[in-house]
């Protein structure tokens, strides 16, 4: 049970560095109809803004850098801090991933590595979403309803160098105050359920721009969490390399440059959470792949006439 | 003829005498200067190998100026004329750059301009006026800056105000710090490419956890009961951030980069990024035979998942021992206003450069000598906005031009001052002000942990 939710976290906390964001940001002392705020990859760190108001929130996600990045937004537990999390979550994660890249040991045993080596708290902390990949120039947008609190936002893929682009500085407190914020989430033309060993996708998904709800309806028993990344493929792309390159475990997973092209998604939310995203489409084979359950069927393979 | 005799004899003991003093300014070794025309300051400088005892009891393998780590101070007055003929007897290219001195392009001693290995070079130049200040020099050629300051090539510089408000009957002292690391052998120690310890010094910039004051290590300075001294400051460590404190006694903090401040400033401790310099007043507090010890306090600087376990170590840098000679009666105060610094006005700015700072990169770039990466004209006055994107402090360094920070954090800054190293903590901005007087050519901007500039956290800026 506990490997297996290692598992999971570890894609999730490998992208621990965070990227600086600079964005507009909403004063923290008045309520706001407009909840909307602008995080800025780069290689390696995010400009975002420190502070911003509790609510549904529209995060406009633009990738400056050269290379890919999503954005994953954490929650530690109550009482641990960023700096907690910077130094007692990434440290297991980055060992892990030199003993999986520079020693060769096995999957099974970094796994069994970071469950000694992480602190008990990190099984209580919650990932409450985030961007699918985008690639260098590219901008996403993702709704989420943020509760007060502090959270940590980071991007956990490798650079060329094999380096975890969270480790290299891209990492980054985020605090949401309890100012309330009287923004509404998005109306979406697509919905996207995922289940255990299922991703079901309601909507006519045609050509154009299109606005995804994403709704975890349950995680899987055994601990893995769900999320969504959509990558445009060529029409012989074999869904197992794509899966394959999804595994942070594997020594050339997440790392750039990427075997195709992605265009966003929602990164991991809690059970029971409902978050937004925005993608264009053109004509052609998309894959719709949950990075952790994707080989489990939580993906879909589909082609936009 | 006996008279005659001890006369002449008591005449040259005391040129002799007067001779050993002028080669020792601020405790350190002057260059000497072979030109006897008034206003021109001529040297030798060499940088070679050499074999010298940093840590007591053992020989090390250095690089040195003029054989020796640090090398010898150069002491220059506004007005002057310098003259440096270098001569490189290393194994490899090097520079000397005059970090912070205003001067031409060709004479910053930047990787633009390397020194091949058994190579000479003439660097010349001017002192401008209200330019007194402490500054220093140091090799920067691209990719090896660090190995080589880390092998011991850097030494001071002193320049003087002919109407320096503070008198010269102040004891001065000029304080270079630095720190390294040796192996078992007493070898000094870089981290093996693919080490760990490589990836922690490529990250944070190499530390060495053996500090040295000038060429010692906890070195004993005298100071009377009731004196007061004056303390030039350099830190001329690879990465290391001093936080400088001295027990039970305040400083008077009267000058950075680029000289002395408008009004001295009471403080309990100064932070000091590397390359910056401080220009303090030390008064002698205490009782005669007492001592007391400039110590470097924990200061946090790091990534959270790359600070060193003991970084919280309180460092010993020095002791300061009282004479036992009775207090000194007639105190020294120093003046209220040092001097007037011109003011560079937001108004006169007419562009503002943005600097991300990310871990070994700038604007997302890293160091291109084929490239410009910003262009100014000369004469311009603009803004830079320095932001720090990431969990570590970067001291940010502009060549060849002093600037005045205007804001921190979009908070105005207590009073004006000449800069040329900013040091802008994690996930802080700094903006500074600053005009292209006079030198246009391609002046690099970077960081100044050492590790990070010989990674590429480097550019260009072309003023023309």
């Amino acid at each position: 049970m506990r490997i297996f939710k290692i598992l999971v976290f570890s894609s999730i906390i490998a992208g621990l560095i965070t990227v600086k964001a600079h964005a507009q940001m909403h004063s923290t002392d008045a309520s706001h109809s407009d909840h909307i705020i602008t995080i800025l990859a780069e290689d390696y760190a995010f400009q975002a803004p420190d502070v911003i108001p509790q609510g549904w929130t529209t995060i406009e996600f633009s990738n400056e850098g050269n290379e890919d990045h999503f954005l994953l937004i954490a929650k530690p537990p109550e009482g641990k801090t960023f700096d907690d999390y910077a130094s007692g979550v990434l440290i297991p994660f980055n060992d892990v991933w030199y003993a999986l890249r520079d020693d060769g040991i096995s999957q099974e045993d970094a796994m069994g590595k970071l469950g000694a080596d992480l602190p008990e708290w990190f099984w209580a902390v919650e990932f409450i979403g985030g961007t699918g990949i985008i690639p260098a120039g590219a901008t996403t947008q993702i709704t989420l309803n943020l509760e007060p609190g502090s959270y940590v936002i980071e991007c956990y893929m490798k650079n060329e160098d094999g380096e975890l682009h969270n480790v290299e500085g891209m990492m980054r407190e985020l605090t949401v105050t309890e100012s309330p914020s009287e923004a509404s989430p998005p109306n979406a033309d697509i919905a996207i359920t995922l289940s255990n060993f299922e991703m079901m996708i309601d909507g006519d998904l045609k050509p154009g721009k299109h606005s995804f709800s994403v709704h975890v309806a349950e995680h899987p028993e055994q601990g893995f969490g769900h999320n969504v990344h959509v990558a445009r493929v060529a029409p012989d792309t074999d869904v197992r390399e794509v899966q394959r390159y999804m595994n942070f475990m594997e020594v050339d997973g997440l790392q750039t440059p990427a075997p195709v092209q992605f265009i966003g998604g929602m990164h991991i939310m809690p059970q029971g959470n409902t978050g937004y995203f925005t993608a264009e489409l053109e004509p052609g084979r998309y894959l719709f792949l949950s990075e952790y359950t994707g080989h489990l069927g939580v993906m879909q393979d589909v082609t936009i006439e | 003829m006996l008279k005659k005799l001890f006369f002449v004899t008591a005449l040259i003991l005391c040129c002799f005498a007067i001779s050993i003093a002028q080669t020792s300014v601020a405790g350190h070794p002057v260059l000497e200067n072979l030109s006897s025309e008034p206003g021109i300051v001529e040297v030798e400088l060499t940088a070679s190998q050499e074999r010298l005892s940093l840590v007591p009891g053992v020989e090390t393998d250095v690089y040195a100026y003029n054989g020796r780590v640090p090398g010898p101070l150069l002491e220059v007055s506004e007005g002057d004329s310098v003259i440096v003929h270098f001569k490189n007897n290393l194994p490899e290219k090097t520079t000397v750059h005059w970090h912070g001195l205003h001067l031409p392009f060709v004479m910053d001693g930047s990787p633009f301009h390397p020194v091949g290995p058994g190579e000479t070079f003439t660097y010349a130049f001017r002192i401008h006026e209200g330019t007194a200040g402490t500054y220093w020099y140091h090799p920067h050629p691209h990719h090896r800056t660090a190995w080589q300051v880390g092998m011991g090539l850097y030494g001071g510089i002193i320049i003087r105000d002919h109407n320096d408000p503070l008198p010269d009957t102040l004891t001065e002292r000029l304080l270079i710090l630095s720190d390294n690391r040796f192996d078992d052998d007493g070898q000094i120690e870089f981290a093996e490419t693919g080490s760990r310890q490589k990836r922690v010094d490529d990250m944070n910039g190499r530390e060495g956890d053996v500090l040295f004051v000038n060429d010692e290590i906890m070195p004993e300075l005298t100071i009377r009961s009731g004196e007061v001294q004056r303390w030039r400051i350099v830190n001329a460590s690879g990465a290391r951030i001093y936080r400088l404190a001295l027990e039970g006694h305040t400083f008077t903090h009267v000058g950075s980069d680029g000289g002395l401040f408008e009004h001295p400033v009471e403080v309990d401790e100064i932070i000091l990024s590397n390359g910056e310099r401080a220009e303090l007043l030390v008064y002698g507090t205490g009782e005669p035979g007492s001592s007391i010890t400039l110590r470097d306090l924990p200061y946090d600087r790091y990534m959270p998942m790359f600070r060193p376990s003991n970084w919280e170590k309180t460092n010993d840098l020095l002791t300061l021992l009282y004479t036992d000679e009775k207090p000194v009666q007639e105190p020294f105060e120093v003046p209220e206003t040092l001097r007037k610094i011109p003011e560079l006005t937001l108004d006169d700015a007419t562009e503002t450069r943005i600097m991300r700072m990310t871990n070994g990169k700038i604007n997302s770039r890293t160091m291109d000598m084929n490239r410009v990466d910003e262009t100014a004209e000369l004469g311009a006055t603009e803004i830079w906005d320095i932001r720090n994107l990431v969990g570590m402090d970067h001291p940010f360094h502009l060549h060849g031009f002093q600037f005045q920070v205007i804001d921190r954090n979009g908070e105005p800054v207590s009073q004006r001052k000449w800069k040329d190293t900013v040091n802008v903590p994690g996930f802080e901005s700094a903006r500074f002000i600053v005009r292209y007087d006079n030198y246009p050519g391609l002046w690099m901007f970077h960081c100044h942990i050492l590790d990070h500039e010989d990674q590429g956290m480097m550019g260009v800026l072309e003023v023309k």
